[in-house]
């Protein structure tokens, strides 16, 4: 028996969690960033003027580690130029006016698979990336090259955020994808065992995977904890199969494979249908919110515009976020576009927004209790405060996923979470300086 | 900008002051020891007689003090709303108003704060408190009460002298105020237990850094500079009033009941005496079974973890059985018992020895921190000179604390060892 992770007990907050999610209306224009994954931003290749349709290629991969973008409406081309990212960087964005129609692009058809190299091309051209919210590319993860080192898939359903229900829906509402999804798994990827990760506040979604599980061995439901953060990459591992990832090294190293269940029923509909990623299912949700509900939106439609749909806002918005509250990024104004690793926006009234005034550090550890990898954020305030480079390194702060455990049971509201950042960077900074002299 | 609350909680403290120096004229002068200035004596002993004068009404200057301050801070307040109101709202602008709050994640917070938490330790210490009226009288509650205002007041004034943001309201110098109080004998004079807060708020704790930052318990530190300093008081530390001087305001040598601590009494009390504390001692370390509830509703409150008081006393358990095996099983059992029950052990061990910023952080650092104060605690009473040595072990654990949260960092997931 392992020992248990540490976590924090969030509020679930689950409004939306009953709701199938409802198409929205096809806003006039969508603004679709090139950077919406990890990896290099893809490349326009379309001009300003061309007319597209739905699923048509716009932008390809930057390189190994980059993904397609595709329209998500059918139209004309107006603008490719540079737009604010919400974290204040620049990204180019194409921006396409909707001329109503959404016609299908004759390029939709389902791809040909026969083996490996020709799933993995697919999933390429599919334009997957990890719909969790961390935006992987797909094709790359799934990209092993010897499908042996495969042992476990294990597919994330845990959704541990509060107010986020869209894998819960999808879980609920396209439970038959997932099944062809594993099936899809088993055939060219040769996947021996599938562990599906269901944090236990979700009873309806766990009890259609069992269904699943029941006519197929390979599939294993595991019902978690309702302790935040089981849907961090390493958590669920650690709880779902029970391996440690080790510093440095990615899941495939110990042989898991980790898929977020949205990602596998889209790929499942897009082996089937051909039409690409141009459309996400989007909980609205937050104390300003009029009506909360699961919302299909295609990828570039301003956020004001789906907050429109869901009965525009019953209170003045003081914070709009991209995600859910623990990790979720604040947007500086409500024309930030849908991306495709968006599964939530959440819009809080003034009361929610504001954050209490930090007060001193009591060192009373209740942040070393609540970290799910065993840091110890007090000191790495310590260590930042008193420029204590080495300290950061041994403490391993580079292992900070920043998932907001620290920050939300913090009794002193201290900016745990944003000391962890800025100490990441200044380790980094150090560390490239000492090796830089060791040359 | 100072707000409007804070001169009307300098008045109420003024208030308060002022009331308990007036209450601590109405009981009868302690032992003999009457503000008296003498212009004709030597200049020491003028100067003597003027630092007593000054220190017995301490808390009557104080308070006027305050309130002349607040009172001065009120108008100029009220002069700087005036000249604002005649500037508008020039800087709430349609465009500031509308603009979207933008700060890192998390966005959600816990509901507990650091007051919670403190409060929480004054509720637990609830029953002590009224255990130690029952038990050592009205003039318990005086002791109680003067030094939680001196706590509280001596950080006040140290924060608005230092231009510091105002820290009272997070209720730490309560806390300490009423923990040193149970630290001290009833018949302590009123000024020293003053002195006493003074140094525990202001050398252990705001001269370090404030909270957060001071190298040992703010009341541990102040309860050992008192006994080392006012040796006179100390010798009537185990003293415990008779039952018609309970709610005398000041005691008399009369109206105690003056004896050896139980750790070496010759007659010792039995174990039910040691359990509900009927016995002499300090104001708080005496009733075992207040203190034992107050720690159980920290433990069940996750105010404290259960790893530094069982293994404290647990070590000091052990350690008694150990060694007076040679009574027999139940002797040693007994033997044990009593070691636990008697002395400041309890009261150490729950509420001094858990502070959060002076032990580690890390569980098995708690562990260790507990095993070596059970250790010292032990080997003083036993070998020691010093029939108590729980404030001593705690005090040198205190200071070992970095080193031992060092020791025993966890663990990080998957962490690969630097070089």
């Amino acid at each position: 028996m392992l020992p248990k992770l540490n976590g924090v007990k969030v509020p679930h907050r689950k409004n939306t969690a009953q709701m199938s999610a409802v198409k929205m209306p096809t806003p006039k224009t969508v603004t679709i960033p090139m950077n919406m994954h990890i990896g290099a931003p893809s490349v326009p290749c379309v001009k300003v003027g061309d007319l597209v349709k739905v699923g048509q290629i716009i932008a390809e991969a930057g390189g190994f580690v980059s993904a397609p973008v595709h329209a998500s409406v059918s139209g004309k081309v107006t603008a490719i130029g540079p737009m604010i990212a919400s974290n204040g960087s620049n990204a180019t964005c194409i921006t396409i006016e909707s001329d109503g129609e959404m016609a299908l692009s004759e390029t939709c058809v389902p791809p040909t698979i026969t083996d490996y190299d020709s799933f993995i091309a697919a999933v390429r051209a599919s334009g997957a990336i990890g719909l969790g919210g961390a935006g992987f590319p797909t094709s790359v993860k799934l990209d092993v090259k010897d499908t042996s080192r495969i042992q476990e898939v294990v597919i994330n359903g845990a959704e541990c955020e509060p107010y986020i229900t869209s894998d819960t829906r999808t879980m609920v509402d396209d439970a038959d994808l997932v099944k062809e999804g594993v099936e899809l798994l088993k055939k060219y990827l040769d996947v021996k065992k599938v562990v599906i990760g269901i944090e236990k506040n979700k009873p309806q979604a766990i009890s259609e995977m069992k269904k699943l599980a029941a006519e197929d061995s390979t599939i294993v439901v595991k019902a978690l904890p309702s302790v935040y953060p089981q849907g961090g990459e390493k958590v669920l591992i650690y709880n779902c199969v029970g391996k440690i990832v080790p510093e440095g090294k990615l899941p495939i190293d110990v042989g898991v494979v980790v898929l977020n269940c949205t990602t596998l029923t889209f790929l499942a509909k897009y082996m089937k249908t051909g039409v690409p990623l141009i459309e996400k299912v989007v909980t609205v949700d937050g104390s300003a919110v009029a009506n909360p509900q699961n919302v299909i939106a295609p990828i570039g439609t301003a956020m004001q515009e789906v907050f429109d749909f869901c009965g525009g806002f019953k209170e003045t918005p003081k914070k709009v976020l991209y995600g859910g509250p623990m990790m979720g990024i604040a947007v500086p104004d409500t024309s930030a576009p849908v991306m495709k690793n968006t599964n939530a926006i959440i819009a809080f009234n003034e009361k929610d927004a504001v954050l209490p005034e930090p007060t001193p550090c009591i060192r009373c550890g209740k942040c070393v209790e609540a970290c799910p990898l065993n840091l110890m954020p007090l000191e790495y305030a310590r260590g930042l405060a008193t420029n204590d480079m080495e300290l950061l390194e041994k403490r391993k702060v580079n292992l900070c996923m920043e998932c907001g455990c620290c920050s939300f049971v913090c009794p002193a509201r201290r900016p745990l979470v944003e000391n962890n950042k800025l100490a990441k960077a200044e380790l980094r900074k150090w560390q490239a300086e000492k090796n830089g002299g060791n040359k | 900008m100072r707000k409007r609350s804070d001169s009307i909680l300098l008045i109420i403290i003024g208030l308060s002051l002022i009331i308990v120096q007036a209450l601590g004229y109405i009981g009868s002068a302690q032992y003999g020891l009457t503000p008296n200035i003498n212009f004709a004596d030597n200049f020491s002993v003028l100067l003597y007689d003027l630092i007593f004068f000054i220190s017995y009404n301490l808390f009557g200057i104080i308070g006027t003090i305050l309130i002349f301050v607040a009172v001065i801070k009120d108008l100029k307040i009220s002069n700087n709303t005036k000249s604002s109101l005649t500037h508008s709202s020039n800087n709430t602008n349609f465009e500031e108003k509308d603009k979207l709050i933008i700060s890192v994640s998390p966005h959600l917070r816990d509901k507990t704060k650091t007051t919670t938490l403190m409060l929480d330790v004054v509720i637990a210490m609830i029953p002590t408190i009224i255990a130690s009226f029952l038990i050592f009288g009205l003039r318990a509650l005086v002791v109680i009460a003067v030094c939680s205002l001196s706590c509280v007041v001596a950080e006040a004034l140290f924060c608005i002298i230092c231009k510091k943001p105002m820290p009272i309201g997070d209720l730490s110098a309560l806390v300490t105020g009423i923990i040193l109080a149970f630290n001290l004998p009833v018949t302590i004079p009123l000024w020293q237990a003053v002195i006493g807060s003074i140094v525990a708020i202001v050398i252990v704790k705001q001269l370090f850094g404030g909270l957060g930052m001071n190298f040992a318990n703010p009341a541990l530190t102040a309860r050992i500079v008192l006994f080392l300093a006012f040796s006179v008081s100390s010798r009537l530390n185990y003293v415990r009033p008779v039952t018609d001087a309970l709610f005398k305001f000041s005691l008399e040598e009369t109206d105690v009941i003056a004896g050896a601590t139980p750790l070496v009494a010759e007659e010792a009390p039995n174990l039910l005496t040691l359990l509900l504390g009927t016995h002499g001692g300090v104001i708080g370390e005496t009733c075992a079974l207040t203190l034992i509830l107050g720690g159980i509703y920290l433990i069940v409150r996750k105010v404290i973890s259960f790893h530094i008081p069982v293994v404290f006393i647990g070590t000091v358990f052990v350690l008694s059985f150990v060694t007076s095996l040679d009574g027999g099983f139940m002797g040693a059992l007994h033997d044990a018992t009593y070691q636990i029950l008697a002395g400041g052990l309890m009261l150490g061990a729950i509420f001094m020895a858990t502070d959060y910023v002076t032990s580690p952080c890390t569980k098995w650092g708690k562990v260790i921190f507990g095993l070596g104060c059970g250790l010292i605690t032990f080997a003083i009473r036993e070998w020691g000179s010093y029939p108590e040595g729980v404030s001593f072990s705690i005090l040198l654990m205190n200071i070992l604390s970095p080193y031992i949260t060092n020791w025993t960092a966890t663990k990080p997931l998957g962490g690969v060892k630097v070089k």
